[in-house]
């Protein structure tokens, strides 16, 4: 299939059920106004999005506003720095990172990215998640 | 062209900072960053999200949420937008005229001091789907 020319692969990760092999990509257009504008953490930030996608500790699907009611939100608490593999340390303790997909052509389209609380109670999980979101869809066990 | 995220990443550093709002189509927002500050979010409501910086807690930004769909709404009671940019107080005005709580209430208060004159260019937001 073909993907629009507008689109950077990600790889794989995990569908909205927690089953492997799907594709996610993110837009050209949205990294380009970052890297120029910034902030450039957010652009920088933009490294943990696989291990989000491919490793996530839930997925929600529904973000409860108009127009979005069928998107996903990934959430992790990040384990390793791709920029810092020989660390040991979580690179964000007590905070999860967010990734914001909806489904596209061939694939899943990344369309933003955050860091929040993690919910004590719920590792991995954000403050907040059962008023902020539809359903939870899948879960790590 | 980069091949993939990592790639793009590696070969694209970030150019510097320039505290503008911005609409991003595929996910219906504007986000506006005043402070370069590395920073976590804050879910406000429906319409709003707020970024605190790691280090102090200070808001450093804002994500706008359902932007087409205030517009829409806006134009549905006469207000127009055919000339000129989008001030972002108008989409403060509407959150405030919804929020339930005295927390969202002052975040929009907030908000309205330090970003109410930020304008987002109209061309942005005529990318939407």
């Amino acid at each position: 299939m073909a993907i629009p020319s507008d689109q950077i692969p990600i790889g794989d990760g995990l569908d909205p059920s927690g089953n492997p092999g799907a594709s996610f990509f993110i837009d050209r257009t949205e990294l380009d106004i970052i890297q120029q504008d910034g902030p450039e953490w957010k652009l920088e930030d933009a490294r943990f999005i696989a291990e989000a996608v491919q490793e996530p500790d839930a997925i929600f699907e529904g973000l409860l506003r108009p127009r979005q009611e069928n998107s996903l939100c990934y959430s992790v608490r990040v384990t390793h720095d791709p920029n810092e593999p020989e660390s040991q340390a979580l690179p964000r303790y007590g905070y999860v990172f967010l990734v914001f997909a909806r489904l596209g052509v061939g694939g899943f389209v990344v369309f933003d990215w955050e860091w929040r609380e993690e919910d004590a109670d719920h590792p991995g999980h954000p403050t907040g998640w059962p008023d902020d979101f539809e359903r939870r869809s899948w879960l790590k066990t | 062209m980069a091949q993939d995220l990592k790639e793009y990443l590696e070969t694209h550093p970030p150019q510097g900072f320039r505290p503008v709002p911005h609409y991003f189509a595929q996910g219906d927002f504007v986000t506006y960053f005043f402070r370069n500050e590395r920073a976590y979010s804050q879910r406000v409501d429906d319409i709003l999200t707020v970024f605190l910086a790691f280090d102090t807690n200070e808001l450093v930004g804002c994500k706008i949420k359902g932007v087409k769909h205030i517009l829409q709404a806006a134009g549905d009671f006469g207000v127009s937008l055919d000339d000129g940019d989008v001030q972002l107080g108008l989409f403060f005005f509407v959150g405030a005229s919804v929020a339930k709580d005295i927390d969202q209430k002052k975040r929009y208060d907030e908000l309205r001091q330090v970003a109410k004159t930020a304008t987002l260019d109209k061309r942005e937001l005529q990318t939407a789907n």
